[in-house]
């Protein structure tokens, strides 16, 4: 792809009539082109330097339009603004070799951009592009007419937090109330009562919403809020910043849909305040929720471009987050690799790579960054959801059924309550509940669908595990969390089976292993951080132990990769032959009663992993104790 | 009167007995709360495990070793020439019956060697209380359930 880009440029080339002719050499297929000039229509490239000519320009020694040969360079500036408490890592990650460049109208960027490309000085020439919401429909407010005329088929749902709304939050707790849809189906949600019991969050945490701007005023968001500790003294940026304007925090532009506030509203809206909703990580009315930080890359039908987006997620880095809860993508089916991805948005991959390898938390020794998955309906994931490191969300309803606008398939990881506010029974009541912009939709709460609505569900689960191993003292890194989560799941491809009928009607057997790993439970995740499960064998007979404690419920139709035991654990259980996992089982026989440990590789989401040039699922492995008992006990009991 | 006499003293000795015989079969040294502290030489590597022996010959089992909680496990239990031998409240038995031994504040179990394969284990145990935690938010499971979740 980047080859044809590279062609098409030097196509646009001789088309543009002011063609540069003082590069000696012109290097348009050596992939320093990412993107093309069709993505936006701004007069504005990114280009990092390499080393020698950043810091020439960083000092003053060189002036940048110089690279561009006559042409006129309106302004330019570090994307990364210097900044002394983090250059050293910023530099070290070479982000502050990337400048915005912007031109005058008129200019052909295509010729502007292979002139450029053509100087050794130049490392990339990156094209400005553009994300979008991965939902933009506008909430659907909860009015006092919903409330009344809820009428239960089932007891209400109940928690120990006060918040009145929770009720109508399925995605919480469903216990397959008619009310909510006439196919409900218990469990399909996210089961927080019981991890609530455990944590309910930890202000440590902190989790960048990387979105429109959430309103930090918002009576049930103000409290769970993160307060920078050192604003920048000209900025104020006091719960983040609008990247898009580079002002403070905006809600109220009228094509806002209020779609930060909600998804904010699902990791973190304040808990047991006795107003509004509960939400996944808001704490237990002790102060103790996670914090938020609003990081505004949309305003309106304005921002969204490849730099926004890098400048707001190095600022989480920056400024604390340790979790990137990101319900915005490129549509569906524009990028088919990783490879491809990278090419076409370096500036944008590079600072996810800076969030992922800053630790801030002392759990996680590093980022975890979550993606929706997309809602165009299509069989593989947005990206940048769809790389492989980074977790990419799908959405099913209160049916337990895939959401009929979800992306699925290649790319996917993993799946979490996104709801339909139109196509089942309970019209809106089947969207997911949360806070919303009043000054938008007339009051404070409202439904929205979306795989939006399913990442930050995933992310607030997230956020829930680095609380509790917070208070455990353990300490995690980015791909054991990611793995974590990817396997603390229960199984929904049972139910995938004839037809759905919603919005349109879906033939099941399309989304059956496609949704990722299965639903994500928050109390599952729990428990895999207070200490993973063991797997218990008997010995002196060959054994096939059940894996679903380790990878969750859809153990059995996960595709396994590889099992790996090491010198020791082989002679502490006196391991005969190689062991491997058969159909979800691990298959092992150990001829001596002891402990070992083992590591097993899986696909979470799909049955290949991504390659550079194919998206496929993650790879994930899983370390855990295997335990040979001389005695056979039954059911799992001890003696 | 004399009969009186001879049968109280019959009775005296019959319970006397009775008695004898069901201290004989009690061992007060291993009542009470233990934790899993070494398993065939090792420590307990991704396992945790509580027992109380009570007096009046039950017993409960903490658990955490093979599920993602603390699972509970009730029963009775009974010794008898320095072998313990136990069954769960649904009528299952131990899988083994252990050799047993207590010195100080240490309890050693050592299975009866496998039929089918010859192998036996041993735990030992340290005489320690039951954290709250576990106390409170241990899972009951019927046997019938899959002890997992």
């Amino acid at each position: 792809m980047r080859k044809i880009y590279a062609l098409i440029g030097v196509a646009l080339l001789a088309a543009c009539t002011a063609v540069e002719n003082e590069s000696p050499v012109v290097d348009v297929t050596g992939g320093k082109i990412a993107g093309n000039s069709s993505l936006s229509d701004e007069m504005s490239l990114s280009v990092k330097l390499d080393r020698a000519a950043a810091d020439a320009v960083a000092a003053g020694k060189m002036d940048i339009s110089e690279i561009f040969g006559g042409r006129e360079v309106v302004s330019f500036e570090r994307i990364f603004p210097s900044d002394a408490r983090n250059e050293a890592r910023t530099r070290q990650a070479g982000l502050d070799r990337w400048y915005l460049v912007r031109f005058a109208e008129g200019e052909c960027l295509d010729s502007v951009a292979v002139a450029a490309a053509s100087r050794a000085s130049v490392s990339k020439v990156q094209f400005t592009t553009k994300a979008e919401k991965a939902c933009k429909d506008k909430p659907i407010p909860l009015t006092d007419e919903d409330i009344r005329n809820f009428v239960p088929t089932k007891a209400m749902v109940t928690s120990d937090f006060n918040d009145p709304d929770f009720y109508m939050q399925w995605g919480l707790a469903n216990n397959a109330d008619q009310a909510i849809a006439a196919t409900s189906v218990a469990g399909a949600d996210v089961n927080i009562v019981p991890a609530w019991r455990i944590t309910g969050g930890d202000p440590r945490v902190i989790v960048a919403v990387i979105d429109e701007g959430v309103k930090y005023t918002h009576p049930d968001l103000q409290a769970n809020m993160w307060v920078n500790p050192n604003p920048d003294p000209e900025k104020n940026d006091i719960h983040g910043w609008n990247f898009v304007d580079d002002a403070p925090i905006s809600w109220d532009d009228p094509k806002n849909t209020g779609h930060g506030t909600h998804v904010a509203g699902i990791v973190a809206a304040v808990n047991n305040n006795g107003i509004g909703v509960s939400s996944v990580a808001g704490g237990t009315g002790a102060g103790d929720g996670v914090k938020i930080m609003s990081c505004q890359i949309f305003s309106g039908e304005r921002g969204g471009t490849n730099y926004i987006i890098a400048r707001a997620i190095k600022y989480a880095a920056d400024h604390g987050a340790c979790i990137l809860q990101c319900s915005y993508g490129n549509v569906g089916g524009t990028m088919t690799s990783d490879r491809e991805y990278i090419a076409e948005n370096t500036l944008e991959y590079e600072a996810i790579e800076y969030f992922r390898a800053t630790k801030n938390c002392e759990a996680l020794d590093g980022g975890a960054a979550i993606f929706a998955a997309g809602n165009e309906s299509v069989a593989m994931a947005d990206y940048p959801g769809g790389y492989a490191d980074y977790i990419s969300v799908t959405a099913f309803s209160p049916d337990f059924l895939p959401s009929y606008y979800t992306n699925h398939g290649r790319g996917c990881n993993i799946s979490a309550p996104g709801g339909e506010t139109g196509g089942l029974t309970g019209g809106k009541r089947a969207g997911i509940l949360s806070t919303v912009v009043s000054e938008i939709s007339d009051n404070d709460y409202g439904f929205m669908q979306g795989t939006s609505m399913s990442c930050p569900h995933v992310s607030g689960i997230a956020a829930l595990g680095l609380s509790y191993a917070l208070k455990l003292g353990k300490k995690f890194s980015v791909d054991e969390f990611n793995a974590m989560i990817l396997t603390s799941v229960n199984d929904m491809d049972r139910y995938m089976v004839g037809t759905k009928k919603s919005v349109h009607t879906m033939e099941l057997e399309d989304y059956q292993y496609r949704m990722g790993t299965g639903a994500i439970d928050a109390y599952r995740l729990l428990m895999q951080i207070e200490g993973t499960p063991c797997v218990t064998v008997s010995a002196g007979v060959l054994s096939s132990a059940p894996l679903d404690q380790i990878f969750g419920e859809s153990a059995d139709n996960m595709t396994f990769t590889g099992v790996e035991i090491d010198e020791a654990s082989r002679n502490a259980l006196k391991v005969v032959g190689n062991p491997r996992v058969v159909g979800g089982k691990l298959q092992i026989r150990c001829d001596k009663p002891g402990s070992g440990k083992v590591r097993v590789s899986a696909i979470a989401g799909g049955k290949k992993p991504s390659t550079p040039s194919s998206m496929g699922g993650m790879e994930i492995t899983r370390e855990f104790a295997v335990i040979s008992r001389a005695v056979d006990t039954e059911f799992g009991r001890w003696l | 009167m004399k009969i009186y006499k001879y049968i109280a003293a019959v009775l005296c000795i019959l319970a006397l007995s009775v008695s004898c015989q069901h201290d004989k079969d009690r061992d007060t040294a291993i009542e009470g709360s233990w934790h899993l502290t070494e398993w065939n030489g090792e420590s307990p590597n991704g396992m945790d495990i509580y027992i109380t022996f009570a007096s009046d010959q039950t017993f409960v089992l903490y658990q955490k070793y093979n599920s993602l909680s603390y699972l509970k496990f009730e029963g009775t239990y009974a010794i008898g020439n320095g072998t313990l031998t136990g069954t769960y409240s649904d009528g299952t038995h131990w899988a083994a019956a252990y050799k047993y031994s207590v010195s100080g504040s240490t309890l050693k179990l050592t299975s009866e060697s496998s039929a089918e394969t010859g192998l036996s284990e041993y735990s030992v145990y340290t005489r320690a209380s039951i954290p709250e935690s576990i106390l409170t938010s241990a899972l009951t499971k019927s046997a019938e359930v899959k002890a997992m979740l």
